[in-house]
């Protein structure tokens, strides 16, 4: 089979020392490589005992079959680890030039474990690792540490996915980076880099990337880019990007504003698509991606922010360093956006945190100027710019605001009611009341709050006959209803766990609706290997069953799928007006349709032998919440 | 007489063409020996997509010792003879565009052939910042 390298490294940081092994066929063909390999491996290396911070925690890089070859968008990597911000699963993706690189070096997974006794970085080229030192660029911020590196080798195409201060000081909710702003952005992945001491991981690829049938690869891909061109979402995805889900969830009245107390609000104006234009220098594009959503952003007249730039910022920045912290100030909002970027701080946790202090000071649970003198007024953009800053460098305050809102929170008496959290991780920038599917996503996501996992957009794009025909019920595209939604999640979130272990962009194979059979064609061009829609869609089902498998294992059940009490409330403004979320009915549908326990909310043991993941039943009997409800 | 023109202001950096160009010659997606080569300074936005410019009056090919580069009169691309190659790397200097270089793998000459006077490259730009220039 092409495609793959079927190479691992197995780093081992504690020792210095690299093993190289292969990965065989039938693991390949089950997960892909991206987050299904990984989940896989971290599955067989972790227990419950697993210290997330610790050295045996492996931090786990892989991308996939398609990444390096002409398929549009699929220039992405996962990484994943146990969160030490969650405790559970933890993984991010990323996208750039990255995973290409990784591809053209040799290797579809590099996985880490040990620990440096000294700061090292990982240098990848002609299928093989070297550890070296890195006490020159530990502590730099990423920029920095990317431009040293280049220079280190007089080589403009090096890649770096590197952490910035915030990893390096263990902020649970830290990130790691590669091309400026593409983030492993979730779960504090760049925490547990720090932990090993691991500043970056640069690679070199100058290999050849064979593909299996190389005629029919150039008809597909030609099949593939025609499509893309011609979708009717082309058009603003690649002007806009992100950027315009600003604009449509003001129309919906779907914004968290205010550590989401109120969800719309007429100052929302000041952070629209059109307002970013403004600052829009020129769109970038990833690895050989048509779409080029992305954009560099340059504030240039600015009392305070003239020396804010960078590529980005993205919707969810936007909002949590934005409207979440009661903030409108766009030229603050793109110096949080470099600032998030240089520090390697996951930017949607870090809104969720600032966020809820806010609240806090809001509520009298803690003194004015208790965080360091600062004033957490809603929208004192100054206080968030140091917030960040302490935050990233475990300064003062920022230090104890590292931990996360979870862990805050419970040193925080009476805040829970506001703590908003699934699993211990912070949500991101939708108001669930709004967007039926979409709370339906956060809540079974199994890296905890989460809007990737699900990813249901069909649910405001799609049309009622598309509805029909794929869900048996119009209701699915209204936003509001509940009806038909657990098949709508259920689906989306195969496609999704698909899109992260081929690797593919979800701005591709989710918002442009690329056809499952074009995916299945592409596969072959590139591997040899003849596989069809439905059994791309069980690979991506077996991925999530295994996700949950893994949590399970750690104790997680039903209990922990929820959404926090705040969305138990009606919402009273905006064009969701009236809508509070009933979640317990939608569980109880969405068990089904995947073969889960709905009491329990685990995998019933005939479902994942269907997947062939009949090796979790032994770790399934053994997990502390499990109520075996009739099975055999 | 016609060569790729770049725009750099519209480049978005994707290397969208270093993959066809490669994937063109050699059946395999390989930039490393692609002809159009895009250097980026990402943290100030710069994306500069280096091809070469097939010159009127060629420094590349006044300073090969051996003829292996030749000016076609009719076609006006820049023609390279591997089979005359000595591997010497002058050209590599001399060019005042830097859109020559050694295929390291082997030490011959990579440089664009415009691919029979339909290029790949521009063909697949996605923001069609190569433009299949003529300058007479």
């Amino acid at each position: 089979m092409f495609g793959w390298t079927k190479k691992q490294a197995l780093v081992d940081l504690s020792n210095r020392e690299v093993l190289y092994g292969d990965i065989n066929d039938e693991t390949l063909k089950r997960y892909l490589g991206g987050r299904g390999l990984n989940i896989k491996t971290l599955y067989d290396m972790t227990s419950r005992d697993t210290n997330p911070m610790g050295p045996d925690n492996p931090l786990i890089f892989s991308t996939g079959p398609l990444t390096g070859t002409l398929i549009p968008a699929n220039s992405r990597y996962g990484v994943t680890a146990m969160s030490p911000l969650t405790g559970i699963l933890g993984d991010g993706n990323a996208a750039g030039f990255w995973a290409a690189e990784l591809k053209y070096a040799g290797f579809d997974q590099l996985v880490i474990v040990g620990e440096a006794d000294q700061p090292v970085y990982l240098y990848v080229s002609e299928g093989r690792v070297e550890i070296r030192e890195a006490m020159h660029i530990w502590g730099k911020d990423i920029w920095a540490a990317d431009t040293a590196l280049k220079a280190e080798f007089g080589d403009g195409k090096l890649q770096v996915s590197a952490i910035g201060q915030a990893g390096e000081n263990g902020v649970r909710y830290a990130c790691i980076i590669n091309n400026l702003k593409r983030a492993i952005g979730r779960c504090g992945m760049g925490a547990v880099m720090g932990s090993k001491k691991l500043k970056a991981v640069a690679v070199r690829g100058t290999r050849a990337l064979q593909v299996a049938h190389p005629g029919a690869h150039r008809e597909v891909v030609d099949e593939i880019l025609e499509h893309i061109y011609n979708s009717p979402g082309f058009p603003v995805r690649s002007r806009l990007g992100t950027t315009v889900i600003v604009d449509v969830y003001k129309r919906n009245g779907t914004l968290p504003i205010n550590n989401a107390q109120v969800a719309f609000s007429e100052e929302i104006s000041k952070v629209t698509s059109d307002k970013v234009s403004e600052y829009t220098k020129a769109l970038k594009g990833c690895f050989a991606c048509p779409i080029h959503c992305g954009r560099f952003t340059k504030v240039e007249d600015d009392p305070d922010y003239q020396d804010a730039y960078s590529e980005g910022p993205e919707f969810e920045s936007i909002i949590a360093l934005g409207p979440r912290c009661g903030n409108y100030n766009l030229p603050s909002i793109l110096k949080l956006n470099q600032l998030t970027n240089m520090y390697g701080l996951d930017s949607i946790s870090t809104g969720g945190v600032i966020a809820f202090m806010m609240e806090c000071e809001q509520k009298g649970l803690i003194r004015k100027g208790q965080l360091d003198g600062l004033d957490l007024t809603w929208g004192n953009h100054r206080s968030i710019v140091s917030l960040v800053r302490k935050i990233a460098l475990g300064e003062g305050c920022g230090k104890w605001l590292g931990q996360g809102v979870f862990r805050l929170s419970k040193e925080i008496p009476g805040s829970e009611a506001f703590a908003i959290h699934i699993k211990g991780m912070e949500p991101p920038e939708q108001e669930p009341r709004g967007m039926k599917a979409w709370g339906l996503g956060w809540a079974v996501s199994s890296r905890g709050a989460d809007h990737l996992r699900a990813f249901p957009l069909a649910e405001t794009t799609w049309t009622k006959e598309d509805a029909v025909r794929a869900f048996g019920t119009a209701n699915v595209v209204d936003r509001l209803s509940y009806d038909g939604k657990e098949r709508l999640v259920k689906w989306s979130e195969e496609i999704c766990s698909l899109a992260d272990s081929l690797t593919i962009c979800k701005q591709a194979l989710v918002a442009l609706s690329i056809p499952l059979e074009l995916m299945a064609k592409a596969i072959w061009t590139v591997t040899g290997w003849e596989v069809d829609p439905e059994e791309l869609l069980r690979i991506g089902e077996r991925i999530t069953n295994l996700e949950r498998m893994y949590n399970v294992r750690l104790g997680m059940g039903r209990a922990d799928d929820r959404l926090p009490k705040r969305y138990l409330d009606p919402l009273r403004e905006g064009a969701s007006n009236g809508e509070s979320f009933q979640l317990e009915k939608m569980l109880d549908s969405y068990y089904e349709a995947r073969g889960w326990d709905v009491l329990s909310g685990i995998p019933k043991p005939e479902k994942l032998r269907e997947l062939g993941l009949g090796f979790t039943l032994k770790d399934h009997e053994d997990s502390v919440s499990y109520q075996p409800v009739g099975d055999p | 007489m016609s060569f790729v023109l770049p725009n750099p202001d519209t480049c978005t950096g994707c290397r969208l063409c270093e993959v066809i160009c490669s994937f063109n010659k050699s059946g395999n997606c390989d930039p490393f020996i692609s002809r159009i080569r895009v250097e980026k300074d990402e943290i100030n936005s710069i994306e500069n997509p280096v091809v070469c410019r097939q010159c009127e009056e060629p420094e590349c090919v006044q300073v090969c010792p051996v003829g292996a580069l030749v000016k076609d009169p009719f076609t006006g691309v820049v023609e390279y003879d591997q089979g005359k190659c000595i591997k010497c790397g002058l050209c590599t200097k001399a060019c005042p565009w830097g859109s020559i270089w050694k295929n390291k793998r082997d030490g011959f000459i990579l440089k664009c052939d415009l691919c029979g006077g339909d290029p790949e490259c521009v063909k697949y730009c996605p923001t069609n910042s190569l433009f299949l220039a003529n300058s007479k």
